[in-house]
């Protein structure tokens, strides 16, 4: 698979726009200021020349933000396992894309939901490691039996059954620690894990303008730790900030900027992710929307603000179906092109739908084409004489049977060749090509059942690299420190009543 | 080269598809005297049988199965006249294959005959676009085992139902067995004209000449 990138990006903003909506987050910054809830932070902005009013609200110096901005770096490499999935994150050269799964699980057949367990996270890993299109994984909640381990139970799931990229969130700060312990075990050591970080994390400002105490706790382990960090704004359009999307925009861009300044000062040159989620607001239900026109507005946008801020940027797709269905599809594809087209630097989503609350293995399928379709609008069209094929063109209408033009193309080593490099069929069978008395005789089977066919064949074959022996006794010995285990819990339950948990 | 080792050789130009290979391959083959029921089972026929079945599975795409057939053919063309020389591979069966009028489209015509060929049936193919009149004539001809006739639209497979009455007219339905394909034309199609049998697609096809044959 070429990555070369053939196509301009399309730029949905000026740069006299863009200089607009940075100017006005930096008059935020400055103006309205940033509500910190944590003494210590406020402590340490204030000596780097910020001024505190009341209410913990910061004011950001202009210098302040820029120079911080300055230390952030261009371009991050994330680590796998497996170094050959090792990703270099910046400048939109490349999107990354991966998964993440959320808290309750869509089981097959019934479209029904359960509370997600540690084995649905093992699942899950094993088939983000097989599925190439997949270059990492978020662990946005899982493994629900260990409480509040869950990240942890999640991360472990992950450097188990995937040989890439895991990043976790969580909102508890004490579960850094863990995490960090086994990722360092296993590149050899804190300081190597600078290097090779196999593990990244993130934290959301609470929007509008405001870091809570988890919050800045959080961020300071990530920068002990030396682990690249995300920081996440996800500004609800019209409910937690302006509908309007140059004032989201610029909001966002705020919030980002002073996560970055809280980074800069705890650990210098930290590697942070802008992770720009669109967040929308639906008025009839006054739900968080996922999949709103304007979320796929702002998708367009967010590529483009990373290579102006010069760090990289990372975007989600999710939809707010809650089963796998038409809506599901267009949601997620739609999202997917919008952030490939936009250059973030990371692409997020797939298999998650109820408004970032379910998690659906039969979603895999749908979220390897769509990359793969989007990928390959981004590569172009080769315009060569190999590409042309005039000379086979001219073969082929040569060729005449009882008066008639009798070629065709598909016998020949070209065709066999190109279909390859630019058409790309499946060798799955999950999206139906049959003719419809086969496809009957098929069983008449839709994505779902397909989907489901494909992917528990893929978790019963699929082999992923083990874990070394000492990174087992590693992970032993952490459960034992920390007391990790599984509590007494049912694993079914019901969809929270709103999103109040993400 | 033993003989074992060049039928091998043969065998993985086929799976190359490498027609000259092949081609070259096999005329060695006839030249050493070697035994040519081996080189077309072993060498010829069964890769095409593997690559066929890993069609059937999905595992491959249409252009590397009529590449292989291609390959396959070529070097088959080469034995088979030698062979029915000495008797020692008789054809099995012969089929009388075309596109109906009204209907350029040929493709997959053009595939069941090379599947159908590479099998050892004898193969008379009158084209495209052909009228019913050619069909009958040309079975009047060559009196063959069955005529095979595909339909891409539903405005030409109707010349489907004129060939089955124009078979019975001219006194030869009783004497040949009919086959109906085509993206057009379904198991409804078959059983409403009367036609003896339909196939879903070129692989299925040959299966069901051989069924028809009682060569399965």
């Amino acid at each position: 698979v070429r990555h070369d990138l053939r196509l301009k990006r399309p730029e949905i903003l000026s740069r006299d726009e863009l200089d607009t909506i940075y100017l006005s987050a930096v008059y935020l910054l400055k103006k309205v200021g940033v509500q910190i809830q944590h003494d210590e932070t406020v402590n340490l902005l204030k000596d780097n020349g910020c001024d505190v009013g009341k209410h913990n609200i910061v004011h950001f110096p202009e210098h302040l933000v820029k120079e911080c901005l300055q230390l952030a770096p261009s371009q991050i490499t994330l680590c796998g396992r497996d170094p050959k999935r090792d990703m270099k994150l910046g400048r939109g050269t490349h999107t990354y894309t991966g998964v993440t799964f959320m808290n309750h699980i869509m089981e097959y057949p019934d479209r029904k939901y359960r509370i997600s367990t540690m084995k649905d996270c093992m699942d899950i890993y094993r088939l983000a490691d097989y599925y190439e299109s997949i270059d990492f994984t978020h662990n946005c909640q899982g493994a629900m039996e260990y409480g509040k381990w869950n990240a942890y139970a999640g991360y472990e799931a992950g450097v188990s059954y995937s040989t890439k990229h895991c990043h976790i969130s969580t909102p508890i700060p004490d579960v850094i620690d863990p995490i960090c312990e086994l990722a360092s075990a296993m590149v050899g050591g804190k300081e190597e894990l600078r290097k090779r970080p196999i593990v990244s994390a993130q934290y959301c400002a609470i929007s509008p303008l405001t870091w809570n105490r988890e919050g800045c706790e959080t961020l300071k382990k990530e920068a002990e730790w030396g682990i690249p960090t995300y920081i996440v704004a996800e500004d609800m359009m019209g409910a937690t900030a302006p509908v309007s999307l140059a004032g989201n925009l610029a909001q966002k861009i705020a919030e980002f900027l002073s996560g970055n300044v809280l980074m800069q000062l705890m650990d210098r040159e930290h590697p942070v992710i802008f992770f720009a989620a669109d967040e929308g607001f639906d008025f009839r239900t006054s739900q968080c929307a996922f999949s709103t026109i304007n979320n796929h507005v702002l998708k367009w946008a967010i590529g483009q603000i990373g290579r102006y801020l010069d760090v990289p940027v990372k975007s989600c797709t999710t939809s707010d179906a809650h089963v796998l269905d038409a809506q599901w599809a267009f949601e997620h594809s739609f999202g997917f092109l919008s952030g490939m087209m936009s250059g973030v630097d990371e692409l997020v989503g797939g298999i998650a739908g109820g408004a970032g609350l379910t998690t659906c293995l039969e979603a895999y399928p749908l979220f390897d084409e769509s990359i793969i379709t989007a990928r390959r609008i981004l590569e172009g069209i080769d315009v060569n004489a190999e590409t042309l094929a005039l000379d086979l063109i001219e073969e082929i209408c040569a060729k005449i049977e009882n008066g008639l033009r009798a070629g065709y193309f598909i016998d020949q080593r070209h065709t066999l060749k190109w279909m390859n490099i630019e058409q790309r069929p499946r060798r799955d069978m999950v999206f139906n090509k049959d003719k419809l008395d086969m496809w009957e005789k098929m069983g008449s089977k839709d994505y779902y059942q397909r989907a489901h066919q494909e992917v528990k064949k893929i978790l019963r074959e699929h082999e992923v690299t083990p874990l070394p022996e000492d990174a087992k006794k590693k992970i032993f010995e952490i459960r034992k420190q920390y007391e990790i285990k599984p509590e007494e819990r049912s694993t079914t339950g019901n969809m929270p009543a709103d999103n109040s948990s993400i | 080269m033993s003989q074992t080792d060049l039928v091998e050789k043969i065998r993985s130009a086929v799976l190359e598809y490498d027609e000259k290979k092949v081609v070259s391959l096999v005329k060695d083959a006839v030249d050493r005297k070697i035994d040519l029921m081996k080189v077309l089972d072993d060498g010829l026929t069964k890769p095409m049988a593997e690559i066929g079945k890993k069609f059937e599975q999905g595992e491959i795409f249409l252009s590397e199965m009529m590449l292989t057939a291609n390959a396959c053919l070529a070097g088959v063309n080469l034995v088979k006249p030698l062979m029915l020389q000495k008797k020692a591979r008789a054809t099995l069966g012969k089929i009388l294959l075309g596109t109906v009028y009204g209907d350029i489209h040929d493709i997959g015509k053009n595939i069941v005959r090379i599947l159908l060929e590479v099998e050892g049936f004898e193969v008379v193919d009158i084209g495209k676009d052909q009228p019913v009149d050619k069909f009958v004539q040309t079975a009047k001809e060559i009196e063959p085992d069955i005529v095979a006739s595909s339909a891409l639209l539903t405005t030409s497979r109707l010349q489907q139902q004129l060939l089955e009455d124009a078979l019975k007219k001219a006194g030869m339905r009783s004497k040949v067995k009919t086959l109906v394909g085509g993206a057009a034309v379904n198991e409804e199609w078959r059983e409403k004209i009367g036609a003896d049998a339909y196939a879903m697609d070129a692989v299925l096809a040959v299966h069901t000449v051989k069924e028809l044959l009682g060569k399965g």
